[in-house]
């Protein structure tokens, strides 16, 4: 649940990016940190990470300015995608308010994705939150290998797989190069402070 | 729902996207190495456009100052390299906000010198806020674990203060009305919250609050606090003890915060200003009379909290602490009391560079070579508290094993460490073990480990203890634990000495004042 301190009039919403391990969530992250103007973010904190993995999670903070008189920040967050992290993958679920989904399309990971939207579906539930309310964005990354020999999956098999049922907004994406990028980032932004502002600030308006 | 409501939700909405349109878009293209992440720019910045009227409040960020039109928060009237020092500093802040670092905090304080050398020297509000910010920053970087919540909060409304007064040329008065509650607020994040003590218009923030809440925590006895913790058991608190000892000595020891003198009621530049050669003006002179006051009341509370440890045995260390502490106080009284008999120098540089944390418990030499681990996992082992490498931490028991169960063992197999018979090891382990086929695993055994420095048939045996397990390059074997385990970090104060020549499992020591911690590692 948002963080609403109504003394000083400011909004913390947190967005998770969640996703099976090496699908590109830190460097959806990293793209946003390095190409957006630096008076609308804070620093980038990678907490524990070793070599190009991420062990605990990454934050990045993001200031939305003021909305009806509310300063809005927006705090993005990874978790750790390898299977092995899942207390810490639960953890930093705490408290979210929206989630991007990153997927990779290499095929070799398509169970991978699978699990891990289960995961999240389950990490959701056990702190009483039902995915299918959630504010969700689908992001399909790495769509630049589909012009390789490397075999991924198509964005309908992706869609299939994840998405037949939650019928959310999806994302092609080339996070490396930025595109789709800041176009999921707008959308779950959208959604997420839109659904923190009905829910939590019109009585306070 | 009802049309009012609906109007509500839809303003919020149409809202929301024109902020995140405007300000969540790539300033700069850049491409990142997908397997060092390393990020290159291929496209500069675009060059800056004017925002539209409306959006000045949204990057501004809340100012506190919402009377003033929006209009005068538009840098106009300022430069290129200006403009870029203000985002700068937007973004330094930013970050101070979630991150109160000593580099974050170096680095604020850097801008707002360039920012300070671009900005009207003749200021005088503005000569003062920057004083008080500098002031603000050296508490922060002295003491970041008490610096207030409102901290960083207070410096962006400053900033932003700052940046209305540079934006264009504004009447003395206006610059005084911009400023004053900048001013109030700075100043009153560096004061107490004692009301008491209200009267003066300098106060110091005392840490002997903290000194008596940690003593009574120590005595254990009347505080709840302590009494809680006594649920634990006596080996972990222990070893919390030895651990947190010298945290918490830095903690207590830390001297006051910088005690800021505050506006005097009259015009600040009156005020600031020295009356005649050699002489302080009146309302400093009151200041400093009241700091003196302050300091005397300060060390009367130390002394019986000296005396209370010095008669204690077990309190040493809390003792010298609270002697250091009073005899730092005695020193800032000393200094004030010259700067009142005219030794103005003096007092200027207790001022303009807070005395360094003199009682701050340092190392007795410096260190000859750093620790090759910065992180290490501790607990006592056959009496004695070592530590151990985290990295070649394979298995660590949560709970106590009957010890009785492993006596007269030289190796025990892995697959003894199992809850149920048909369930698996493998995901019990961590680091190279958990690499390994379930069926190695499940034929492995590893010797029971003898404390390289205790003599075992001499060590205390202990009905219940803990297993750890210690694997690194194929070797490895079992460590029987009297307590839990705990990470620690490495602090500089830590003075690491390495075995010169090695035969066990031994490899140096960490040493700090008497304190002795052995460190052993596989390899």
């Amino acid at each position: 649940m948002a963080l609403i301190d109504l003394s000083k009039k400011e909004v913390h919403c947190k967005i998770v990016y969640y996703g099976a391990g090496r699908c590109g969530k830190t460097t959806n992250l990293l793209y946003i940190y390095n190409a957006m103007n630096t008076k609308n973010r804070g620093k980038m904190l990678t907490i524990d990470t070793k070599g190009d993995r991420t062990l605990f999670f990454d934050l990045l903070p993001l200031n939305l300015g003021k909305i009806s008189g509310f300063d809005i920040r927006i705090q993005l967050y990874t978790v750790p995608g390898q299977v092995m992290y899942a207390a810490t993958r639960k953890l930093v679920l705490k408290g979210v308010d929206g989630i991007v989904f990153v997927a990779d399309p290499l095929r070799v990971r398509k169970e991978r994705n699978k699990e891990s939207l289960e995961d999240l579906r389950k990490n959701l539930k056990d702190y009483h939150l039902n995915l299918d309310e959630m504010p969700l964005v689908m992001q399909y990354n790495k769509r630049d290998l589909a012009d390789t020999p490397i075999p991924t999956l198509t964005i309908a098999e992706l869609e299939d797989d994840l998405n037949k049922e939650l019928k959310r907004k999806y994302f092609e994406a080339i996070a490396i190069k930025g595109n789709g990028v800041f176009e999921t980032l707008k959308e779950i932004s959208k959604q997420t402070v839109h659904q923190v502002a009905v829910k939590h600030l019109l009585t306070t308006l | 729902m009802p049309n009012s409501q609906k109007e509500k939700i839809s303003k919020i909405t149409t809202e929301i996207d024109n902020a995140v349109d405007d300000l969540f878009n790539a300033y700069q293209q850049v491409e990142i190495d997908p397997t060092t992440n390393e990020v290159r720019t291929v496209a500069a910045p675009a060059p800056k456009q004017k925002e539209p009227p409306g959006t000045g409040s949204a990057t501004a960020g809340p100012t506190g100052l919402d009377f003033l039109p929006d209009e005068l928060i538009e840098p106009a009237g300022l430069d290129v390299m200006t403009n870029d020092l203000l985002s700068q500093l937007d973004h330094s802040l930013l970050t101070l906000e979630w991150d109160v670092s000593l580099k974050n905090i170096e680095s604020t304080r850097s801008l707002f010198k360039k920012l300070q050398g671009e900005t009207d020297q003749a200021q005088p509000d503005l000569t003062r806020a920057f004083e008080i910010i500098g002031l603000l920053l050296d508490a922060m970087a002295e003491s970041p674990q008490s610096v207030p919540t409102s901290g960083p909060k207070v410096l962006k409304d400053a900033l932003a203060a700052i940046k209305k007064i540079n934006a264009q040329p504004l009447p003395a008065e206006k610059i005084t009305e911009i400023m004053a509650p900048v001013l109030d607020d700075l100043q009153a994040t560096m004061l107490t919250e004692d009301d008491d003590e209200e009267a003066l218009s300098g106060k110091t923030v005392t840490i002997l609050e903290e000194a008596a809440g940690l003593t009574l925590a120590m005595q254990g006895d009347d505080s709840s606090e302590a009494a809680g913790s006594r649920t634990k058991t006596e080996e972990t608190l222990d070893l919390k003890f030895d651990l947190v000892e010298e945290e918490k000595q830095a903690a207590v020891v830390k001297p006051p915060r910088v005690t800021v003198p505050a506006a005097p009621q009259a015009s600040p530049k009156k005020a600031m200003t020295r009356t005649s050669a050699g002489q302080l003006p009146e309302g400093l002179l009151k200041v400093i009379q009241a700091n003196i006051s302050m300091l005397s009341i300060c060390i009367d509370r130390v002394l019986p909290l000296e005396n209370l440890f010095a008669n204690k045995t077990g309190y040493d260390k809390l003792h010298v602490i609270n002697k250091k502490l009073r005899e730092q106080l005695e020193l800032q009284r000393e200094s004030l009391t010259r700067a009142l008999a005219g030794d103005y120098q003096s007092f200027a540089a207790i001022l303009s560079n807070p005395p360094p944390p003199k009682v701050s418990p340092k190392p007795e030499e410096p260190a000859s070579s750093p620790c090759p681990w910065p992180n290490l996992t501790i607990a006592r082992w056959k009496g004695s508290l070592v530590a151990f490498v985290p990295d070649q931490i394979g298995y660590v028991s949560t709970k106590t094993a009957t010890a009785e169960k492993f006596a007269n063992l030289t190796n025990l197999p892995l697959k003894r460490l199992k809850k149920w018979p048909w369930s698996s090891i493998r995901k019990l382990f961590r680091g190279e073990l958990a690499n390994k086929q379930e069926s190695t695993l499940q034929r492995m055994e590893l010797p029971i480990l003898a404390h390289p420095g205790v003599l075992q048939a001499l060590a205390e045996p202990r009905k219940e203890i803990y297993i750890l397990l210690l694997y690194g390059n194929d070797t490895g074997g079992f460590a029987f634990l009297d307590s839990a385990i705990a990470e620690v970090t490495v602090s500089k104060q830590w003075r690491w000495e390495p075995v010169q020549k090695r035969d066990s499992m031994l490899v140096g020591h960490l040493q700090m004042q008497n304190e002795h911690l052995p460190v052993i590692s596989l390899t």
